[in-house]
């Protein structure tokens, strides 16, 4: 089911915490709403699911409005699954009785509950109380419990935060098989960039209420429109340079220029991972190394202690000459920087 | 732009907190009235002597409670010894005695023509006079009365203080240098001290709201005072003008008490940790602790218990009397139309605190649970007099208006006494059902209405099968304590309405008090009823130990 969101406004207390928000989904994509806490990315998945109201602009769903023009269908009249952050599972309830809530009174209760069950692989659970079951079990009875209903639309706030890593890979390995085996759209609620690039077709960042930009994962990774962006979507490294107008100078080589970068003397934002490091006479030399696995991070001091201190990723397999104390090179392996700011 | 204007619902919270502010505010109104001249002759003369009593029994009973309570708590914790499993539970059933029960008991036993100095006589010989024996009729004996009814407050809060400390806390101060009993001053007890002082305040609270007690011992606090302007004098403003003095006493413990419940909640440690390690006490200090937690079990509960059935068997009344039978039959009605009312009105606000979570509709919740507080004397007067005021007005108006009076409406009604009840018992009302109805998470409701319910239904399949216990509860305790309840019974109830209370009160003050075991049984008996489920709260809250 597509959805579409236009020109949605909302203020708490005289607080604005969406701020003129357009934005929309083909059936059976996925889109990641990826932000720091506070930014209104919950806040917009209510209002697609009809649990707040916006002041101002109109929510579709499948081209039909559901809000706006005096309309406002509410939530259970709207057909989307939602998935909470704390699972909201009824305490009260068994977890047969947990999934089958959303589908009283259909035929084969029972079987669907099963057919649930076995598709988040916890089958022979039915009688269990959600007190007993761990974070990880939690979870899965409230996917199922949201896909009972067959939506065509889920939204998921935070829906792996909370558990231990390990699981967390595990889980949204298989909830996104199962969205996608479904066909089912889905907006995914998080703060972590790497789960929401990994899950994402489409990654929209916002922040204060507004959506800062929005693509494909590998867009906003390589081509950030600002600062906010390029961090937050991963680390960055600041390196100084000149631009002359043609070409950025820096001591990591030179990267092209283009029209709208700053001229003059200016910073360049590169991913750690873009850089490398040459042993032999240069400018930099290395004070220490951390052995974190496939990759080794490399501390760097200017050696005329003019520049900042740099820390560079380095694949582990090349970094047996990186002794303490050697003098190095610094090299960019990319000519594309990926921002530049003054 | 939401939130900003308060809607209908916010309207009645409101409405119902102004009600149940009427007793205060006419207290606080009263100081700016004119009475019948009483006042000047009563500042001047019994306004010294209520205060200094008043403070004296608060000073004592306060040390009193928290040497018994906090000892009880540390060593029921902190310790193994003979009994302490059974003492965990047996500490509070003390709260099921209303003081003036205990002092009836004690009194009969223990005056001049009771069994003890009977008997006391008879094995020596001596004669009344010659002997010296302890007054119990006496701002001692009370001090005693109280002390043994009310420590099981610092009891319930310093335990679970010490409970909720963590292991880790004491641990770092046994590596850091302390003994077991330094790390307990240095740091168990310091980081319980909000807690106990939460428990004292109630407890002195208590103190100053009992009618019975000081009024059986003669001894002028208060509330006998007020009771007496309003009796004797019939003097309403006078009543409600000595109230405003006391007013003072009780905004006071009341302040003490709020603040100190913020600073424990900054003490309470995050996450539940293993069991705390227990000492084990050998010898002496062993039988010693026994003791110590015994003595008040069996001089708040176990004695009294034991002098009225003593008492009732010997020459009680027949329960199965018509009379008595009436007025049980008053008792059980008033309190229960009282706690349906009281959880009826705690719903109301507790949902509209939720849905509205405005600061005007939070203090209204804040003010409708301050009652507690209140002594139900001074509830009465408060009520008394405002109510007086609207019937003379009615009066007035049908007097113009049909040239017929109609009476009096609401002085000496039900609607005035249930109003008072609902005042007092509030709090325990509202915190019960509030605390029930967070556990209905607001992700709760949204997810039961993601899942295809409309509001109605999802108040029918999730609020109610989670809620309803909290609701029974609430109203089992504002049953029992209306049961309980005396002075304000006594001032508003309607012209010859007996209710069991009444009743021990009737025969207590006519030195019945033989007489007076059988109706005070009964309200010791509702009494316990609420106590079964404190008890299994307590003993639940304990599941790591061995």
């Amino acid at each position: 089911m597509s959805f579409g969101l236009h020109s949605i406004r909302l203020a708490f207390d005289g607080v604005p915490v969406i701020n003129g928000v357009a934005l929309s989904a083909e059936s059976g994509e996925t889109l990641c709403l990826l932000g720091p806490s506070g930014c209104g990315k919950t806040t917009l998945l209510r209002i697609l699911a009809g649990l707040e109201a916006p002041d101002a602009g109109t929510v579709t769903l499948s081209d039909v409005t559901v809000f706006g023009a005096g309309v406002n269908l509410p939530p259970e009249k709207r057909q989307v699954g939602y998935l909470f952050q704390d699972y909201a599972l009824f305490p009260h309830l068994t977890v047969e009785q947990n999934i089958a809530f959303g589908i009283q009174g259909t035929p084969n209760i029972e079987r669907q509950v099963a057919d649930l069950l076995a598709s988040v692989n916890l089958s022979g659970f039915e009688n269990a109380m959600p007190s007993t079951l761990s974070g990880g079990q939690q979870q899965r009875i409230a996917l199922a419990r949201a896909l009972a209903r067959r939506p065509h639309l889920m939204l998921l706030d935070e829906p792996f935060s909370g558990l231990d890593t390990e699981l967390k890979l595990q889980l949204r390995e298989s909830t996104h098989r199962l969205l996608k085996e479904h066909g089912i759209t889905a907006v995914i609620v998080t703060h972590d960039p790497e789960e929401a690039m990994y899950m994402a077709d489409r990654l929209a960042l916002m922040d204060q209420g507004g959506i800062v930009q929005i693509g494909t994962p590998q867009e906003l990774y390589n081509q950030p429109v600002n600062q906010f962006c390029a961090r937050f979507l991963g680390a960055t490294l600041t390196i100084q340079g000149h631009n002359d107008g043609q070409l950025i100078r820096t001591v990591a080589g030179t990267f092209n220029a283009s029209p709208n970068h700053p001229i003059g003397d200016v910073q360049v934002l590169v991913r750690p991972e873009s850089l490398t490091v040459r042993p032999g006479e240069g400018r930099y030399e290395v004070l220490h190394r951390h052995f974190v696995g496939a990759h080794t991070l490399v501390d760097l001091v200017d050696s005329q202690a003019q520049f900042p201190d740099l820390q560079v990723l380095v694949p582990t397999e090349q970094t047996q000459a990186l002794a303490a104390g050697q003098s190095v090179t610094l090299l960019s392996l990319q000519e594309q920087p990926l921002l530049v700011v003054a | 732009m939401k939130h900003l204007r308060m809607s209908v619902y916010g309207w009645i919270a409101v409405a119902i907190g102004l009600l149940l502010s009427v007793p205060v505010l006419s207290i606080v109104f009263s100081v700016f009235q004119q009475g019948q001249g009483n006042w000047p002759h009563l500042a001047s003369t019994v306004l010294p002597e209520y205060v200094h009593n008043s403070l004296y029994l608060a000073v004592t009973v306060g040390i009193g409670v928290t040497i018994i309570g906090v000892g009880s708590a540390w060593l029921v914790v902190m310790c193994q010894f003979p009994g302490r499993r059974l003492f965990e539970w047996a500490l509070i059933l003390p709260l099921a005695m209303p003081a003036y029960v205990v002092a009836y008991a004690y009194t009969d036993v223990f005056q001049v023509a009771g069994p003890i100095q009977s008997l006391l006589r008879e094995i020596t010989g001596w004669r009344f006079g010659d002997y010296w024996f302890p007054q119990i009729r006496s701002i001692g004996g009370a001090i005693s009365v109280f002390i043994m009814v009310l420590f099981p407050y610092v009891y319930l809060l310093a335990r679970a203080a010490f409970l909720e400390q963590s292991v880790a806390t004491l641990e770092a101060s046994r590596v850091l240098g302390q003994s077991p009993v330094g790390a307990f001053w240095k740091v168990g007890l310091p980081m319980a001290r909000p807690a106990i002082v939460v428990g004292v305040t109630l407890a002195l609270m208590e103190t100053l709201a009992d009618f019975g007690t000081v009024f059986h011992f003669g001894i002028q606090t208060f509330t006998t005072g007020i009771f007496r302007a309003w009796a004797s004098m019939g003097d309403k403003v006078a009543a409600a003008q000595l109230s405003s003095v006391l007013l003072a006493f009780v905004a006071i413990l009341l302040v003490l008490e709020r603040i100190s419940r913020q600073r424990a909640k900054y003490f309470e440690s995050r996450s539940r940790f293993t069991s705390l390690s227990t000492y084990q006490l050998s010898g002496l200090r062993r039988w010693g602790a026994t003791l110590f937690c015994a003595i008040p079990v069996i001089g708040g509960f176990i004695a009294p218990v034991v002098m009225l059935l003593y008492m009732h068997l010997t020459a009680g009344h027949d329960l199965s009397d018509s009379r008595y039978i009436a007025m049980v039959g008053n008792s059980v009605t008033l309190a229960a139309v009282a706690a349906v009312l009281a959880v009826l009105v705690s719903l109301c606000l507790a949902f509209i605190a939720r849905v509205e979570r405005s600061p005007v509709v939070l203090a209204v919740n804040k003010v409708a649970s301050m009652g507690y507080a209140i002594p139900g004397t001074m509830i009465a007067v408060g009520i008394l007099y405002p109510v007086a005021y609207f019937d003379r007005g009615i009066n007035h108006l049908s007097t113009q208006l049909f040239g017929q009076s109609l009476g009096l409406v609401l002085t000496g009604s039900f609607a005035a006494l249930i109003l008072a009840y609902l005042v007092r018992f509030m709090a325990v009302s509202l915190n019960t059902v509030t605390a029930s109805l967070s556990k209905v998470t607001p992700s709760m409701e949204a997810a039961a209405r993601t899942l295809g319910k409309g509001r109605f239904q999802t108040v029918k399949q999730i609020h109610g099968p989670l809620i309803s216990g909290g609701l029974l509860t609430a109203s089992l305790i504002v049953f029992v304590d209306v049961m309980k309840e005396l002075p304000a019974t006594l001032i508003l109830r309607p012209f010859n309405f007996d209710t069991l209370a009444i009743q021990a009160y009737n025969l207590a003050k006519d030195e019945r008090l033989t007489q007076a075991a059988t109706p005070s049984l009964v309200i010791v008996l509702v009494g316990l009823l609420p106590l079964f489920i404190l008890s299994r709260q307590i003993m639940r809250s304990r599941t790591g130990t061995r």
